[in-house]
């Protein structure tokens, strides 16, 4: 088993990861429950 | 309640596709977790532009007919291909800014010209609302739609035409994909996934453009 090394070259990059998900992931579903919403509202009327 | 199974298969295969990315899809050796972005940012172009290419092809037949299904379909197209390039601004720069160490570059054309594509059809949802004659909007906005979308091949092929930081297409392009396997069939369920969830907001935005016609219809009799 190799030992560890100092000095990792990658980066962690997965805070912009986690917030790229989030905030993608956030606007589909508000969209779509705007549009389930919407449909609700005019269907009342 | 009534399930529909169209938005059920879409979410499913979203959510399928998202944990295939996190959980088994391998990190990219120079980039870390950040180019897993790459999974929500392309398929999100694609359906973009799928989205405003269908809008000039529904607007263009629109002129020729004048069927307002026609006009439903790009208006719904035009607002669902919104939602989609307003995830790709967002997602582009919060991969860019780990990798190129900025979050927007003003002078790259890719970016720019993405960020006009959004623009004008969010201008397009704008005339909308702001024109009362149903045959005018209709006919303002197909000619809007169509025009809107004589930008896309200009986007897709700008990486060769102008200096850019954007990377050059890796899987659409006339060479064979250059990815591994296993981040090639990642990318392949995503663009499925986003395809699917486009078509259930289209449908489900074309739905509502019929309902609010009908009903606008209703009052327009009992007036």
């Amino acid at each position: 088993m190799p030992l560890p090394q100092k000095g990792n070259t990658m980066p962690d990059t997965s805070a912009y990861y986690h917030l790229a998900y989030t905030i993608a992931l956030g606007i589909y579903a508000a969209y779509g429950l705007s549009l389930y919403l919407r449909r609700k509202r005019v269907r009342a009327k | 309640m009534k399930i529909s199974w169209l938005p059920t298969v879409a979410g499913a295969a979203v959510l399928g596709t998202v944990i295939r990315a996190a959980f088994f899809t391998p990190l990219e050796a120079k980039q870390g977790a950040a180019q897993k972005i790459f999974y929500i940012h392309v398929p999100s172009a694609w359906v973009a532009f799928l989205a405003f290419f269908l809008v000039a092809v529904a607007s263009g037949v629109y002129l020729w007919i004048h069927d307002p299904r026609l006009d439903r379909f790009a208006e719904s197209s035009a607002e669902v291909g919104v939602v989609f390039t307003t995830v790709v601004l967002i997602t582009g720069p919060l991969w860019a800014k780990p990798i190129w160490g900025t979050y927007w570059a003003w002078w790259d054309v890719r970016l720019v010209s993405t960020l006009f594509l959004w623009f004008i059809y969010v201008s397009y949802i704008v005339l909308r609302g702001a024109v009362e004659s149903p045959e005018l909007r209709a006919r303002y906005s197909a000619v809007l739609g169509i025009l809107g979308a004589l930008l896309i091949p200009f986007i897709h092929l700008s990486v060769y035409l102008f200096a850019t930081m954007h990377p050059m297409p890796i899987v659409g392009k006339p060479s064979a994909p250059s990815l591994p396997a296993e981040m090639l069939v990642t990318l392949l369920l995503s663009l499925v996934s986003f395809t699917l969830l486009y078509l259930a907001f289209v449908r489900s935005r074309y739905r509502y453009a019929v309902e609010r016609d009908a009903a606008a219809a209703k009052r327009e009799h009992d007036a």
